[in-house]
């Protein structure tokens, strides 16, 4: 009697074996996603480590007179990757965050006449005041800039957070 | 049973097992996404460890339940 061909093992004839091999098959596959979410894991860890912050130091951002009172600045720190929002009181008290929303990522802009940092992609509202969130999807505070002034000069000193 | 229903069986308990674990990863996956956008970048390591290891698991699982249709196959199993 001739041999089985190969080819015959992966296309069966019976309905019993045809289950059999479709069953093995779809568990080779699974364990190939399987490996593919791994390795995007990975990537994920190896993204993570292109995007540690580098050490925060002392820099000019700009000076008093840009920014009225009530108002805002955007200035970038402590790359020029890392959007950042300086905001001035009515009292002339200076706060400024990361202007990355702590949700998703996207930049949060000051609403004056709410009083407060807003995030326009899934409406989250942070406060001015120390950076926490107070409504929408965002559940982390806005890293904080140490804000330094010097005369009319403002410097960002670190980024806590 | 039959034989190729035994290998049925026997890849079918392997699929079930697999497919855990490959949900456990995509909410691995997700939630790393998420840290890193976030920028809590502490936890993208420890997900990662993990997602290798299930996946080694998971080709762990495969190979035996190969193995034992092998031998099954070979009439080494009754
Ligand atoms: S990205 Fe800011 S609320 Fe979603």
């Amino acid at each position: 009697m001739r041999p089985e061909p190969r080819w015959s093992e992966d296309f069966p004839v019976e309905w019993e074996r045809d289950h059999y091999i479709t069953r093995r098959e779809l568990a080779k596959f699974l364990v190939l996603g399987s490996m593919l979410l791994a390795g995007a894991n990975v990537l994920i860890r190896i993204l993570g480590f292109r995007r540690a912050k580098p050490d925060a130091s002392r820099r000019r951002i700009g000076s008093l007179s840009q920014v009225p009172l009530g108002g805002s600045m955007l200035f970038r720190y402590p790359t020029e990757g890392d959007p950042c929002i300086l905001l001035r009181g009515e009292d002339g008290s200076l706060k400024a965050y990361s202007q990355v929303c702590t949700h998703l990522s996207c930049s949060v802009i000051y609403k004056r006449e709410a009083g407060k940092l807003f995030c326009p992609c899934h409406c989250g509202y942070f406060s001015p005041a120390d950076g926490r969130p107070t409504a929408g999807p965002p559940t982390r505070p806005l890293p904080r800039i140490r804000i330094e002034r010097d005369g009319e000069d403002l410097y960002a000193t670190g980024r806590e957070g | 049973m039959r034989s190729s229903e035994q290998g049925t069986t026997l890849f079918s308990a392997a699929c079930a097992f697999i497919m855990i674990v490959v949900g456990l990863q995509l909410w691995l996956v997700s939630a790393s996404v998420e840290a890193l956008l976030s920028g809590e970048l502490d936890v993208l390591g420890p997900a990662a460890a993990a997602s290798v290891i299930l996946a080694l698991a998971s080709g762990g699982i495969l190979l035996h339940a190969l193995d034992l249709d092998r031998r099954r196959r070979k009439g080494g199993i009754p």
